[in-house]
C-alpha cells in the first residue's frame, strides 16, 4: 500500500507546477509582490522587545491514545513521558500536555481540524448546514497582524491529503467564520517568502501602483453589480469586497516596506519533491525562517497525513490507522506517525531555542504553541491531544496538566491568546482562562 | 423469515417478494417537514434519563423534562444531541442504575439519531433561497476555455470544498483574497496561452515518427553482448573460486564467513579475506577490479535482455519490457514544436498468449530520472487498446494537447502498476520460475506524432480582435475600448459592463502601454483584470428578499447552460433568450434535449455522479499491487469514467433510459480496459460503449462496476461497512446517520484468525453500534463476492498474525457466505438475490435518492425540506415514464424554482 508514489500528487508534471508556483512573470501578479525584500518590515526602528508569535500545527486525525498520553493519574512535573512523546525528553520542562478538555459542539468524528481552533456548532448559523466562526489564531492575528507584511500565514499540504481535517482551506478561520486558504507546499512557501525580485525600485513602485488601478478596476465593477442584489446575495458579494480590502491592507504594507533593502535568504530553495517527513520538517524551517525575519507573528500548518505516513513507509491510511487495532499493522503506522511526529516537534523547538532575538533572547522564549488535533484518536473528541509550548505566553511548562473533564479547549487557547497579551475577554466558548496552565 | 433453500431460486424470489409487501415498511419512509421522536420511545426515556434529570431533580443541571420530542429549536437539537453523545459513549445511563436491554436501547438510538438528522435538516433549510453562485472550478475552467479556447489545467485551478455540500451551491462557495490573486494570476496565464495559439494559427503540421528497432533494438543487442562478455567473465573467475573452495584446507571457509551459500554476500567478503583462502584466484586475471565490483554489476537482468532479443519481429519494431530494459518508445519531438493538438499513432500488436489485462499501452510524459524504469512524470494520459498481432499490427491513434508548458516529450509503455512492488512480487517470482521475467506481449513498430492540427472555430476573443484590426478606428485607444467592452460584454454572459468600468481598464492598458510598449502585451492586463472581475466569477441574478420573481430568458439560458454543461451557453441559447423564446416550454424542452445529446453534458454527469456517490473516495487509497495489480492508474480511470458513461448513455438513450437500469441491468457501459477487467470478451478499443451481459452475470448496474466496490475498499481489502453505508446511502435512501464520535471501538475479536464476517460480528454485542450496523452490515456482506479491485470472488482469505506478528492471508481460503437479513426485511441468499431485492424494491427509494442529489446540484442549494414538494413532483411525472433520466431533468428545468430567482 505505501508504494513509490504518493497518492495522485502529480496529476501534472513537476515542472508545469513549478512553473505555476513562480508565476507567469505577469505583473499583475499580486503574490509575486509580497516577496520584495524579506527583511523586517519595521527594521528601520527594532523594537525594544522582540514581539511575541503564535503557532498552531493540526495533525488530522489524533493520536494513539495509550502510548502518546501520560497517565492522568501522574500529573505534575515529575511526570513520565510516555513512549509516543520519548523523541520530546530533551525538552520535557518546555511544554506542557493538557489534559481532559473538548469542544462541546464538535461532533464530526473526522473532522480534527475544521473547529479545533473555533470550537464552534456546525449548526450555529438558523438556515444553514454549515457554520463556523473565528480561528485562535485569528484572534491573534488581528492585532498582531498590523505589524508584519503577512497579517498571518497558514500553511497546508496538497489537496488529495486532507482526509481527517475535515472542511476548511487551513486551520484558520477569519472574522466571519470563512476558511482562509494556505500555501500547499514548502516551495510555494518560500517562493511567497524569499523569492528573489531583481525589478527596480521605480518599477516596483510602478507595479504597486498598477494593483491599486486593479483593484480600483474590479471594485467599480463589483459596487455595480451590487446593485439590486438579494441580502444573502449581498453577503456572498461581500467575500469579494473583503477579498480587495485584503489586498489593500497588504499594499499598504507593501509599499511602507518597498524601499527596505533585501537581505538575503536564509538557505536554499527547497524541493518541490518534498514528501511526508521531510515535507513536514521543511515547512517547519520555514515557519522558523517566517517568524525570525518578522514576515508574520501567527501561523497555522494543517500538516499531511497520508503523505507522512507514506513517507515512514508506514502501511494504510490515515483513516484506517486512526481506528488502529491493538497488536496489529495500523497500530504500528500509528505508533510510527507519532514518534515522527514527536521529532519533528523536537526539532522545531530545537530551532526556534537556538535562533537568537536582537537582545539575544531565543525566538522561542516569545512564541507559543499548540499542537494538536480536535480527535484524539479513532472516533473520540474527548481529550483531544494538546501540547502546548513556548516561552512566549508566560505558561507552566513541564507538567502533565489534567483538567476537570469538560474543561472548553476555548479556555487552554484564551490562556495562550491572553498569554501573549491579545487584548480578548473569552473565545468561543471559552468559560475563562485556565489558571493552572499560568506560570 | 426463514426461507426454504430446498426451493428452486425462482420460486425462491417470488417468496421474498410476497413477503415484501409485508414487511418493507421499514423502508418507505415519510418525509413530514418535522423532527419528532416517536413517542413509543417516551418509555425508554422515562425509564433511563428522567430519573435523574427530570424538571425536579436536574442532576449535573441537565433539565430533559421539558424538553419536547418535536424539536424545532437549534437549544432543544443541542440537548438532544447531548442525550444521543452520552448515550453513544456509555456514559449514560450510569453503570450503577438499572441498564436498559440491548435491543431496546438499539432501537432508541437509532430512532434519535435518524431524528437528530432530520432535525439538522429542518433546522438548516434554505427556505428556498438560491444564493448567488460563484463559478467552480468546473464552471470557471469551461469558461475561460469557451471565451479563448484554452484549457487551464484543472490542477492549477482553487479548490471548491470546504462545506460538504455539492460545488454548485452558492452558499458554500466562499472567496478570499488569496483565491481573487490566483484569478488574477490564472487569467493571465490563459491569456498568454491565448496568445501563444494565436501566433501558431497558420503553423505548418510536422511529422516525427520513432522506429524503436533502430533505437531500442539497438541498445538492447548492445546489452546482450555486455552482459556475455562480462557473464563469460564471471563464470570463470567463479570456477576458479568453487576449486579453491572444494579444497579440503580451504574446508569450513564459507562457515567462517557466515555467508551460508549466498553467493553474493561471499564475494563481498572476499576482497578482504582473500589471503585466508589458499589458492583463491585474483579477480583482476578476468578484467574485475575486484570481488565486489564482479558481484556488484552482476547483469541480472541479462537473461531477460537475451530472451526478449531473440524473440521474432525484431527486425522491424520492438516487443516492450516491463520493468527494465526497452519500457519505452520516446518520442522527443523538437522543444519548439508549437502549441495545439496532434495526433499520436502506434502501429503495434500483441501476442495472444498475454493474458487481457496485458493487452494496453500507456501514453504519457516520460520521467528523466528513471526512464529505464519506464517511469512516467505523473499519472498516464491515455490507456490504449492493443488488438493487432505482430503478424498483422493495428493502427492506434489518439490525440493530446500541447500548451506553452506542456513537456515537448511523449512516450508509451505497456500499462503498469508501481515499479518497485512490481518488481519484488511479479519480475523476481518470474524469473525464478521461467529464467527470464515477465513474458512478452505488445510489440510495438513505429510511434510518430503530427501537428499541430488546424484549429477549429476562432475563439470569442479571436473574433474580437479580428473585428477590430489595427487602424479599424480613428484612434488606437478607441479600439481598445472596443475590444475590452466586447470581450467583458462576452464574459459577463451577455450583461453589459459600465462605462466607469471599462475607462479604468482603458486607464490600466495606458499605463501598460509605457512598460510593455506594445498592443499585443499591454491589453493583456486589462483582459486578465475582466476575468477576475465579480460578474465573470459570479453569476448575478438581482432580486429582492421575499419576494420571488421569475428569471428572464437570459438568466434562464444561463442557469441551464451551467446546469448541464457547467458552461456558458452557447449562440443557440443566446438567441432564443434574445428572442425570448426560451421560457417557452417546448422550446425549453428541445433546448434540454439538444445540451443532453452535446459533449459538454459529460460535465454535468461527472460533476453530479462524483459528488452524489461519494467519489472521492475513490482517489484516497494506493492499491496494494501484490494483491490488485490490475487496479493501477488507467483502471482507476476506466472505472470512474464507467460510472459516468453508464449515467450518460441512459441520460441519451431515447427509450431506454430508465434510471433503474443503474440498480440492474443486462449490459455494461465499458471499454476494452474495463471489459477486460471484467473478463468480457470481444469489446475492441477504447471508446465506451453498451456490451450485452451473458445471463448470471453478476456485472450490470452500480452494483457491479469495480469504482463502486474499490470505493468500499482500503485498497487492500473490501469494507462491507462503507459498501453497507454506500448502498443504504445512495441507493435506498436510507442514509445511516454520519459516524457518531466517542462510541468505544471493539477489538476483542481482532487477533483471532477470523473472517470479516465474524469479527464484525461484535457490532451486534453493543446497542450503541448495533443501532446502525444492523443495517450496514448484512448488506455490506451481501457484497463480499467482490474484491477490492471489485473483481468476482468466490473465496476470500482469513487474516492471522504471521511470526513476524504481521496480519497474513491464511494458507487456505473460505468460500464467501453472502447471505443476509436486511434489518426488518427479507432474506437473501446470495448476492444475486440481494441485487434482485433492491433493484425490484428500492426502485422508488434510489428515484429519490437521485431526485435530492439532481435537485441540489440543479439549484445550487443542500437538499430541504423546502424542495420536498418539487422532489414529489419530480418523481410522480417521471414515475409516468418508467422513471426515465431525462425526464427529471425536464421536470426540474420546467419546475418554478429552477425558474425563480
Amino acid at each position: 500500500m505505501n508504494d513509490t508514489q504518493p497518492a495522485r500528487t502529480n496529476m501534472i508534471t513537476n515542472l508545469q507546477r513549478r512553473h505555476f508556483l513562480r508565476g507567469t512573470g505577469a505583473l499583475i501578479a499580486l503574490p509575486t509582490l509580497e516577496s520584495i525584500g524579506f527583511r523586517r518590515f519595521a527594521s528601520a526602528a527594532v523594537p525594544a522587545a522582540p514581539p511575541k508569535r503564535m503557532i498552531f500545527m493540526g495533525m488530522g486525525y489524533g493520536v494513539t491514545s495509550e502510548t502518546w498520553f501520560p497517565d492522568i493519574k501522574d500529573k505534575g512535573a515529575g511526570y513520565k513521558l510516555p513512549e509516543g512523546l520519548k523523541p520530546l525528553a530533551r525538552h520535557k520542562n518546555d511544554f506542557t500536555i493538557v489534559q481532559g478538555c473538548k469542544h462541546q459542539y464538535s461532533r464530526q468524528a473526522h473532522w480534527g481540524s475544521t473547529y479545533w481552533l473555533t470550537g464552534a456548532n456546525q449548526y450555529g448559523t438558523p438556515g444553514q448546514s454549515f457554520s463556523n466562526t473565528v480561528s485562535a489564531d485569528q484572534v491573534a492575528a488581528a492585532q498582531f497582524g498590523k505589524h508584519t507584511r503577512y497579517t498571518s500565514i497558514q500553511l497546508g499540504t496538497d489537496a488529495n491529503d486532507r482526509n481527517g481535517h475535515g472542511p476548511g482551506n487551513s486551520l484558520a478561520w477569519d472574522q466571519r467564520g470563512k476558511p482562509l486558504s494556505a500555501w500547499n507546499s514548502p516551495l510555494e512557501t518560500y517562493l511567497k517568502l524569499f523569492a528573489k525580485d531583481d525589478i527596480p525600485l521605480a518599477q516596483r513602485r510602478a507595479m504597486l501602483a498598477e494593483e491599486r488601478s486593479v483593484l480600483d478596476s474590479v471594485m467599480i465593477e463589483a459596487k455595480d453589480m451590487q446593485r439590486g442584489l438579494t441580502k444573502s446575495d449581498t453577503d456572498k458579494l461581500d467575500e469579494y469586497f473583503q477579498s480587495i480590502r485584503d489586498i489593500e491592507t497588504r499594499l499598504s504594507k507593501a509599499e511602507k516596506w518597498i524601499d527596505v533593502a533585501k537581505s538575503e535568504t536564509p538557505f536554499e530553495e527547497p524541493d518541490i519533491a518534498l514528501v511526508g517527513r521531510s515535507e513536514i520538517e521543511m515547512m517547519y524551517k520555514l515557519m522558523v525562517a517566517a517568524i525570525q525575519t518578522d514576515n508574520t507573528r501567527v501561523i497555522t500548518y494543517r500538516e499531511p497525513g497520508s503523505r507522512l505516513l507514506s513517507s515512514l513507509g508506514a502501511s494504510g491510511n490515515p483513516h484506517n490507522v486512526s481506528h488502529y487495532r491493538p497488536g496489529s499493522e495500523t497500530e504500528v503506522s500509528s505508533k510510527m506517525r507519532d514518534k515522527a511526529h514527536s521529532e519533528l516537534l523536537a526539532g522545531l523547538i530545537d530551532q526556534l531555542k537556538t535562533t537568537k532575538e536582537a537582545d539575544g533572547s531565543s525566538l522561542f522564549d516569545h512564541v507559543a504553541m499548540a499542537f494538536g488535533s480536535n480527535i484524539r484518536s479513532i472516533h473520540y473528541l474527548n481529550n483531544p491531544p494538546t501540547l502546548i509550548s513556548g516561552g512566549g505566553a508566560n505558561l507552566k511548562l513541564g507538567q502533565n496538566l489534567v483538567l476537570n473533564e469538560g474543561t472548553p479547549l476555548n479556555n487552554v487557547w484564551l490562556t495562550m491568546l491572553q498569554g501573549v497579551g491579545v487584548d480578548v475577554d473569552r473565545h468561543g466558548d471559552s468559560t475563562g482562562i485556565v489558571k493552572e496552565l499560568q506560570a | 423469515m426463514m426461507i426454504s433453500y430446498k426451493a428452486t431460486k425462482a420460486r425462491r424470489i417470488i417468496l421474498i417478494v410476497c413477503m415484501l409487501t409485508l414487511c418493507f415498511c421499514a423502508f418507505v419512509r415519510a418525509n413530514p417537514p418535522e423532527a419528532r421522536l416517536p413517542e413509543k420511545h417516551r418509555a425508554f426515556f422515562k425509564a433511563h434519563c428522567l430519573d435523574c434529570h427530570d424538571s425536579q431533580t436536574q442532576e449535573g443541571k441537565v433539565d430533559l423534562e421539558t424538553l419536547p420530542f418535536r424539536i424545532t429549536a437549534i437549544e432543544q437539537a443541542e440537548l438532544w444531541q447531548k442525550v444521543l453523545g452520552t448515550l453513544n459513549s456509555g456514559e449514560m445511563p450510569p453503570k450503577d442504575s438499572q441498564q436498559p436491554g440491548n435491543k431496546e436501547k438499539a432501537d432508541f438510538l437509532d430512532d434519535l439519531s435518524l431524528t437528530m438528522v432530520t432535525a439538522r435538516k429542518v433546522l438548516s433549510d434554505s427556505g428556498g433561497k438560491i444564493t448567488i453562485r460563484r463559478l467552480n472550478r468546473r464552471d470557471y475552467q469551461n469558461s475561460v476555455e469557451s471565451l479563448l479556447g484554452v484549457r487551464l489545467d484543472t490542477q492549477l485551478l482553487p479548490d471548491d470544498g470546504s462545506s460538504g455540500d455539492f460545488d454548485t451551491v452558492g452558499a458554500s462557495l466562499f472567496l478570499s483574497s488569496d483565491k481573487f490573486e490566483q484569478y488574477l494570476t490564472l487569467g493571465r496565464q490563459a491569456i498568454d496561452e491565448f496568445y501563444e495559439r494565436r501566433a501558431v494559427r497558420t503553423a505548418k503540421p510536422f511529422v516525427y515518427r520513432v522506429e524503436p528497432e533502430e533505437t531500442l533494438n539497438v541498445a538492447l543487442r548492445e546489452r546482450v553482448e555486455r552482459n556475455e562478455e562480462y557473464l563469460k567473465r564471471y563464470e570463470a573467475l567463479d570456477a576458479e573460486l568453487d576449486q579453491a573452495l572444494a579444497l579440503p584446507e580451504n574446508k569450513g571457509f564459507e562457515a567462517q564467513m557466515g555467508t551460508r551459500g549466498n553467493r553474493l554476500q561471499l564475494y563481498r567478503k572476499m576482497d578482504v579475506n582473500r589471503k585466508k583462502l589458499k589458492g583463491a584466484p585474483n579477480p583482476k586475471d578476468h578484467g574485475f577490479p575486484s570481488y565486489f565490483h564482479a558481484a556488484k554489476f552482476f547483469p541480472k537482468y541479462a537473461s531477460y535482455s537475451k530472451h526478449y532479443a531473440d524473440l521474432p519481429y525484431n527486425e522491424t519494431g520492438t516487443w516492450i519490457q516491463l520493468t527494465a530494459g526497452s519500457t519505452m518508445v520516446i518520442l522527443d519531438p523538437p522543444d519548439d514544436m508549437p502549441v495545439g493538438t496532434y495526433t499520436v499513432r502506434i502501429k503495434a500488436g500483441v501476442t495472444n498468449e498475454a493474458p487481457a489485462f496485458r493487452h494496453f499501452l500507456e501514453l504519457g510524459h516520460p520521467d528523466p530520472k528513471v526512464i529505464a524504469r519506464g517511469q512516467l512524470d505523473g499519472f498516464p494520459l491515455k490507456a490504449l487498446h492493443v488488438t493487432g498481432s505482430p503478424a498483422k499490427p493495428q493502427l492506434i491513434e489518439t490525440q493530446v494537447t500541447v500548451n506553452k508548458d506542456t513537456k515537448r516529450q511523449f512516450a508509451i509503455r505497456e500499462r503498469q502498476p508501481a515499479w518497485g512492488p512490481l518488481l519484488k512480487k511479479f519480475f523476481n517470482p518470474l524469473m525464478n520460475e521461467n529464467g527470464y521475467g515477465h513474458a512478452p506481449s505488445i510489440w510495438v513498430d513505429w510511434v510518430e506524432i503530427e501537428g499541430p492540427l488546424p484549429q477549429g472555430d476562432p475563439s470569442p476573443l479571436e473574433a474580437i480582435f479580428d473585428a477590430n484590426p489595427a487602424g479599424s478606428t480613428p484612434s488606437e485607444l478607441e479600439r481598445v475600448r472596443n475590444i475590452l467592452h466586447q470581450f467583458a460584454v462576452k464574459a459577463f454572459r451577455e450583461s453589459r459592463p459600465t462605462p466607469e468600468f471599462i475607462d479604468s481598464l482603458v486607464e490600466v492598458y495606458k499605463n501598460r502601454l509605457v512598460i510593455d510598449q506594445e498592443f499585443d502585451v499591454a491589453i493583456r492586463t486589462p483582459l486578465s483584470i475582466i476575468l477576475a472581475s465579480p460578474r465573470f466569477l459570479f453569476m448575478k441574478e438581482p432580486g429582492q428578499d421575499g419576494a420571488p420573481r421569475a428569471l428572464n430568458d437570459l438568466e434562464l439560458a444561463v442557469r441551464l447552460s451551467y446546469f448541464l454543461w457547467s458552461s456558458p451557453p452557447d449562440s443557440q441559447l443566446l438567441e432564443l433568450a434574445k428572442e425570448k423564446l426560451l421560457r417557452d416550454p417546448d422550446v425549453l424542452r428541445g433546448q434540454v434535449d439538444r445540451l443532453i445529446q452535446d459533449p459538454r453534458a459529460h460535465h454535468f454527469v461527472s460533476g453530479l455522479a462524483h459528488q452524489w456517490l461519494d467519489m472521492d473516495r475513490l482517489d484516497f487509497f494506493q492499491f496494494d499491487v501484490e494483491r490488485h495489480r490490475e487496479f493501477d492508474e488507467s483502471t482507476r480511470a476506466a472505472a470512474r469514467e464507467e460510472v459516468y458513461q453508464s449515467i450518460l448513455h441512459l441520460l441519451r438513450s431515447k427509450d431506454q433510459g430508465q434510471l433503474q437500469n443503474l440498480l440492474k441491468s443486462d449490459y455494461v457501459v465499458v471499454n476494452g480496459l474495463m471489459a477486460a477487467h471484467y473478463g468480457l470478451e470481444g469489446v475492441v478499443g477504447d471508446h465506451y460503449r453498451k456490451v450485452s451481459l451473458p445471463e448470471n452475470s453478476p456485472r450490470g448496474g452500480f452494483l457491479g462496476m469495480a469504482a463502486i466496490h474499490a470505493m468500499g475498499s482500503d485498497g487492500f481489502e473490501s469494507s462491507p461497512v462503507e459498501r453497507g453505508s454506500w448502498v443504504l446511502r445512495h441507493l435506498m435512501h436510507s442514509p445511516p446517520p454520519p459516524a457518531p464520535a466517542n462510541v468505544p471501538q471493539l477489538s476483542r475479536l481482532d487477533d483471532e484468525p477470523l473472517t470479516k464476517r465474524q469479527k464484525l460480528a461484535v457490532h451486534i454485542e453493543e446497542a450503541q453500534c448495533a443501532s446502525c450496523h444492523r443495517k450496514i452490515d448484512p448488506i455490506g456482506f451481501g457484497l463480499e463476492n467482490f474484491d477490492a479491485a471489485g473483481k468476482w470472488r468466490s473465496k476470500e482469505h482469513r487474516y492471522t498474525k504471521n511470526r513476524k506478528g504481521e496480519m497474513a492471508p491464511s494458507r487456505t481460503a473460505t468460500p464467501i457466505d453472502a447471505a443476509g437479513v436486511f434489518h426488518n426485511g427479507p432474506a437473501f441468499g446470495d448476492f444475486y438475490e440481494l441485487r434482485e431485492l433492491i433493484a425490484k424494491w428500492q426502485r422508488e427509494e434510489f428515484a429519490r435518492s437521485f431526485t435530492e442529489a439532481l435537485i441540489e446540484y440543479g439549484l445550487g442549494r443542500p437538499f430541504g425540506f423546502t424542495d420536498e414538494d418539487l422532489a414529489n413532483d419530480i418523481l410522480v411525472a417521471s414515475k409516468g415514464k418508467q422513471y426515465s433520466i431525462s425526464e427529471f431533468i425536464h421536470v426540474l428545468v420546467q419546475s418554478k424554482p429552477f425558474q425563480t430567482k
